[in-house]
Formats: C-alpha cells, sequence, structure tokens
C-alpha cells in the first residue's frame, strides 16, 4: 500500500481549494450537517414544528399587511400563495447565508486543535436551511391546494432552482463566512444586510409593480432569478428567462470570488480566530 | 517519516490575540502611519529555523518550557497552521490529538459524538463501523451510549475522546499534552495505548511535561527552546541536559517574571531550593520523602509584618498554603530566608505546582507568583502505601530562618 505524501509549505497567495480532499471528507459535511438538524430542536417542546410555524406566521403577518392592509397587487394569484411561494427561496437564500456566514466563527475551537478541510464547515452549515427548504415546499403545496392554485409541468424545474440558489449562498456565504473570521463586524452586518436585501428583492411584492424605468436594477440581483424563477416554477406562471439568466452568471461568478477567497483565507483561520 | 527543514512560523501579536480585530481598526491601519511602527514590533516568531527528521517507527518526545513552540510545532505538523517559512514533508496519513474532546457536541449522544469525532479525525462512517465496538469497549461507556455527551463526567468525556483519536490508526500519531486531564489510572491507559501505536511500528510525536512519561514512551527527544531546537538525541541525555538547564540562573529570572503585585519592587526572590537542590524546576520527590523547599529573598526597604506564604497547587486547584510566620515579623533590609516542610506522606503521586509570594500587613502590599517550581511525587514502590501522615488534612509548616545582613 503506497502512503500518502503530503507537502507543508508557507501560505500562498493563489491558493486552491483541494476539491479531492474535500471529497475523501463528504462524509464529515454530512455528519455535521445531520449534527446541526438533530441539535436544532434540541430541547425544544414543539421541535421540526417551529420549521411549519416560523414561515407560517410570516406569511399570514405579510398577508394581512402587505396584501390586506398595502393591497400589492399578486399577479392575479391569491396574495398568501404569492408571497409564500416567494418566501420559500428566499429563507432558504437568507438563512443559508446567514449560518454559513457564523459557521467558521462559531466552529474556533475546532479550527483551532483539528485538522480538516475548513471548506466541510460552511457547507455543512446549510444542510439546516435545506431542510427548511424542503418542509416549506411541502407546506406551499398544502397551501396551493387550499387556495385551489394548481401547478403545471413546470414544478419539475424547482430543483434547478433550489441548485441555483444554493450556488448563490455558496458564493456569498463562502466569502462572508471567511472574512467574518477576520473582521466580527459581519456578524452585525449580515442581518441587517438581509433584511435590507429581502425589501429589494421582489418577494413579497411583483416585478411588475415596480416602475418600468428601475425595473432593470431588479435584475442585478443575483437571487432574483431563482425567486422569481421557483415562484412561477410551481405557480404555473411564465418563467422569467432573462433573470435566470442572470442570476446563474452573477451565482457563478460569485461562486467563483468565493471559492477563491477562501481558498487564500483558510491558511491562517487557525491564526486569527 | 517526516522531514522538517528549515520551518519558521510568525505570529502576530496584538491584532490577532486581540479577538475583536474590527474593520474599522484594519481602515485606520491603512491610513495611518503611525501604526506601523508599533505593528512591527508586535511580531512574534514562535518557530525559527527548525530542523528534524523523524524515521518511521520512531517515536519522538518534544520538551521545553511553556511557549518555547512545542504546540506551534504540533499545529503546524497535523497542518492546523501554515509554517511561514520553510517546508514540511510527511510520509503517511497524520493524525493528531491537540485537545480532548474537541469537536463533541454536548447535545449529541455518545454513540453519535463517535461517529461525529470519527469523522473530524478523517475516518470513514465504515471505518467507524469497525472499530466502534473496540472505541466503546476502551472508553467503557456502554452504558451511557445514547445519553447526551453534556451528561458525562469529565473523565467519561475525556476517554470517549481518546479512545476514538486512538483507534484511528494513522501512520503518524500526534499528541499534545493531553495526558495532563484525566486520572492517573487513565494516564497510564493512554500511554499503554501510545506504547502500542510506537511498538507497532508507527510514528508518534508526543509532548508533554512529565518526563517520567517522556522517558517511558520514546526513545528520542527534541528539546525547543524560545523556537529552536536546542537539542536533539537519545531521551535520557537530552532530559538530563534539560532538567539541568532549569537548574541555571534562567529560573531566577523566570519567577522574578511572574510576580504580579507590587509589593514585587521591594521584595524580590534571591534563590529557591528544593530538597537542597537550588533553583530546579522540575523536582522529582518518593513519596516516602517529605519535601524541604527554602526560598531566599532580598528587600530592599525595611518591610513590616512581612509573611511569606507557600502555596502548592495540582490542577489549578490549591492543595495547602503555608506561611514563614503567622502574624508577621519586621523585615529590615537584606537577605533574609524561609524554609517549608511538607511531611513525607502528603501527596501520593501527583504534579505539584509551587507558588510563592510575601504578604505585608499594614499597609496591604503584596506579591504572588505561580508556577514557579513543579514537584512530581511517585510512589517509591518501597514505603506502606497507607503510610500517610497522623492528620488527614494536608499539613505542613514554615519558618523564617535567619536574618543574615
Amino acid at each position: 500500500m503506497s502512503k500518502p505524501i503530503t507537502v507543508i509549505s508557507p501560505s500562498e497567495r493563489y491558493a486552491k481549494i483541494d476539491l479531492s480532499e474535500l471529497w475523501r471528507f463528504r462524509e464529515l459535511i454530512v455528519i455535521l450537517a445531520m449534527r446541526d438538524i438533530k441539535v436544532r430542536y434540541k430541547q425544544t417542546a414543539l421541535g421540526i414544528a417551529w420549521s411549519v410555524i416560523q414561515p407560517l406566521f410570516l406569511m399570514i403577518i405579510f398577508s394581512i399587511l402587505f396584501g390586506r392592509l398595502a393591497k400589492i397587487p399578486s399577479d392575479g394569484v391569491p396574495y398568501p400563495v404569492f408571497v409564500f411561494s416567494g418566501l420559500l427561496m428566499w429563507n432558504f437564500f437568507s438563512n443559508g447565508v446567514s449560518s454559513c456566514s457564523n459557521s467558521l466563527v462559531g466552529s474556533s475551537s475546532m479550527i483551532s486543535k483539528v485538522y480538516f478541510p475548513r471548506m466541510a464547515i460552511p457547507l455543512a452549515s446549510i444542510g439546516v436551511s435545506m431542510i427548511d427548504f424542503l418542509i416549506s415546499c411541502c407546506l406551499l403545496i398544502i397551501i396551493m391546494m387550499v387556495y385551489s392554485v394548481s401547478p403545471n409541468w413546470q414544478i419539475m424545474l424547482v430543483p434547478l432552482f433550489a441548485i441555483g440558489g444554493f450556488s448563490s449562498i455558496l458564493g456569498i456565504g463562502l466569502w462572508l463566512s471567511a472574512i467574518t473570521v477576520t473582521y466580527r463586524d459581519f456578524r452585525f452586518v449580515v442581518p441587517f444586510m438581509m433584511q435590507i436585501w429581502m425589501y429589494v428583492t421582489p418577494v413579497i411584492y411583483p416585478v411588475s409593480f415596480i416602475p418600468e424605468g428601475y425595473r432593470w436594477l431588479v435584475y442585478l440581483n443575483p437571487v432574483m432569478g431563482w425567486i422569481s424563477g421557483a415562484r412561477s416554477a410551481f405557480l404555473g406562471t411564465n418563467i422569467d428567462w432573462i433573470a435566470v439568466g442572470v442570476s446563474c452568471l452573477l451565482s457563478a461568478a460569485m461562486v467563483i470570488i468565493g471559492l477563491k477567497y477562501f481558498a487564500r483565507a483558510e491558511q491562517r483561520f487557525a491564526d486569527v480566530i | 517519516m517526516i522531514e522538517v527543514e528549515n520551518v519558521w512560523k510568525q505570529y502576530k501579536l496584538g491584532n490577532t490575540v486581540n479577538f475583536n480585530r474590527t474593520f474599522r481598526e484594519a481602515m485606520s491601519h491603512k491610513f495611518s502611519r503611525t501604526n506601523s511602527a508599533l505593528e512591527a514590533n508586535e511580531k512574534f516568531w514562535a518557530l525559527q529555523d527548525i530542523n528534524l527528521s523523524i524515521k518511521s517507527g520512531q517515536s519522538l518526545g518534544l520538551i521545553g518550557h511553556n511557549g518555547a513552540g512545542k504546540s506551534t510545532l504540533l499545529k503546524v505538523l497535523s497542518r492546523i497552521t501554515k509554517p511561514t517559512r520553510g517546508k514540511i514533508t510527511i510520509h503517511g496519513s497524520l493524525s493528531s490529538l491537540l485537545e480532548v474532546g474537541t469537536g463533541f457536541h454536548p447535545e449529541l449522544s455518545g454513540r453519535e459524538n463517535i461517529y461525529l469525532y470519527g469523522a473530524i479525525m478523517g475516518m470513514s462512517r465504515q471505518d467507524i463501523a469497525l472499530r466502534f465496538d473496540q472505541i466503546v469497549d476502551y472508553a467503557g461507556v456502554e452504558k451511557f451510549l445514547d445519553t447526551p455527551v453534556k451528561r458525562y463526567s469529565s473523565g467519561m468525556h475525556v476517554r470517549l475522546a481518546f479512545s476514538i483519536a486512538a483507534h484511528v490508526e494513522p501512520d503518524i500519531l500526534v499528541v499534545d499534552e493531553v495526558l495532563a486531564v484525566g486520572d492517573k489510572e487513565f494516564r497510564e491507559k493512554c500511554l499503554g495505548k501510545m506504547d502500542d501505536v510506537a511498538n507497532s511500528g508507527r510514528t508518534v510525536v508526543f509532548v508533554s511535561h512529565n518526563m517520567n512519561a517522556i522517558a517511558s514512551l520514546c526513545k528520542d527527544v527534541a528539546w525547543l527552546d524560545r523556537g529552536q531546537v536546542r537539542e536533539t538525541g537519545e531521551t535520557s541525555t537530552v532530559i538530563s541536559s534539560y532538567e539541568n538547564s532549569l537548574s541555571s540562573s534562567d529560573m531566577d529570572k523566570r519567577a522574578a517574571m511572574l510576580f504580579n503585585g507590587s509589593l514585587r519592587e521591594i521584595l524580590t526572590l534571591e534563590s529557591m531550593s528544593i530538597q537542597g537542590i537550588s533553583n530546579n524546576y522540575l523536582t522529582t520527590i518518593k513519596n516516602g520523602d517529605s519535601i524541604v523547599i527554602v526560598v531566599r529573598w532580598r528587600a530592599s526597604k525595611n518591610i513590616s509584618k512581612l509573611t511569606i506564604n507557600l502555596a502548592l497547587y495540582t490542577d489549578k486547584i490549591r492543595l495547602m498554603t503555608l506561611d514563614d510566620h503567622q502574624e508577621g515579623v519586621d523585615q529590615p533590609a537584606g537577605t533574609f530566608t524561609s524554609e517549608f516542610i511538607i511531611p513525607a506522606g502528603t501527596f501520593r503521586n501527583a504534579d505539584i505546582s509551587v507558588a510563592i509570594g510575601g504578604k505585608e500587613k499594614s499597609q496591604n502590599l503584596w506579591c504572588w507568583a505561580e508556577g514557579v517550581a513543579k514537584i512530581n511525587t511517585v510512589s517509591d514502590g518501597l514505603s506502606d502505601p497507607s503510610y500517610a501522615n497522623d492528620v488527614l488534612l494536608p499539613q505542613g509548616n514554615g519558618r523564617r530562618l535567619t536574618d543574615d545582613q
């Protein structure tokens, strides 16, 4: 049996992520994600029900505030269905990015005492949001049945948009997780940023709500395509392929930047954390 | 096989030590020149030009003072942190145990944690499943497998963590001072396990302050001193030169640096001897012997109502405190000596840390230093194990000897 040879050398400016090593540690990623999922509702009375209650309440509040009182249009579908179909993807993105960005700082003892591919931690931290996303998908189907909104073949495209959403979480999350190690300021910046981001993204209002002259601005949003795409896929409305295309490009760019930044920053995590 | 070539490691003090490095600070650093001079001073070489060659099947002990760079070297070896310069080539898989139980999740059960910790150590699910029974058996936690680890006693916690790490079966096992935790029985079990690992032809790199452990486990020792390899070679040779160096005047400087409190400006430590050997940092004493500690001081001024205290600790727990005069006596300027005697059999096998200090009653001035010296008491195998002091509470006494102006 040949023995692996490891060469340890100083930090490099243009470091690469060792993807084959990450693959060898794939079980660690799964186990870490399982840990977060298992631990999440430990010692809670309602347990996993919280994953249902939280988005449901948000939907009810938004429906009353924006649907009933502010009378925000909803492209011909009942507002609760409309808003939930947007929140579904938005929550995936926002929770994913938040847990990703705090993940490394939260595992400081592990990082400073054990070696393993550091990327396993932010990757695994997305697991919880993925479960929430799946639960919300089921919930949305129930809500659609209640409001008798029927989907068409496009519902098959939902996984595609979920993968897209995942890629933007990864791109932004990796970068944020690495930078939070050095600058803890981002722990305060991220929640604030996500809140603003939600209001500038057509989640609780349709794109048609924005004056035509400013609509192009919405397309610069890297998650716009995934949110509008998932919504249209569920509700069977026309998919805005331009938005999807732009999000595709932007997310790919973010993943590349995120990976590069992470690869460079991870070399000094243990010294800084 | 491990080849360490010209390895340097620099740490930045200040910003990195300060946990909350903020964006604003970094920004102001970028724009101000005044800070750059300061920053240059804040760099610190933890490792300086380390060259080591560890052969397959060799068990190497690393010794040295606190802050000599032992842990940094282990961190670099186990790829946790990158060297600043130099190169290390490792042939074979390496697994390290730098701290027992990092990665355990308190809410998860013992069973779940075995899989979690195993995965962190780089084992696959299959590997873990294969060794599961051995791990559980070795740790002795069968009954508590489905109990959350937060309900484990600290001993169980440590046993389980070590057991998993010991069953990873890497080609190279790197172990930091983990034996400091846990009871004696566990320590011996750990040593036994590491001995097995070493005997099975694998490489062990082991850091310890316990010279007995090093001597029993390692054939070769590297002595690190302020980031440099001071000596490498056969265990007994290196350990004895290390222990000799501790008895040199270095200890005084160390002790002087250790003192806290305002009295240290008037009252300074001249020398300290344990069992008649002066300035010996680590003393090994058979538990059939009484311990005699003689401390020489210099008072630069007259000190009214001075008491000299000596305390013995193990694992931060104070075992006993002695004073050389209960009420304190007026001490004229000059040198003086305090003697403390702890009767034989007060301690059975223990690692004891010595703290000393003085207290001035009228103005309530004091000085205090911990970790001035270490005493290891070991069983001599001769004295009756039931032999102990007549009183159960640890006792000893101290007295002011001479006022030799």
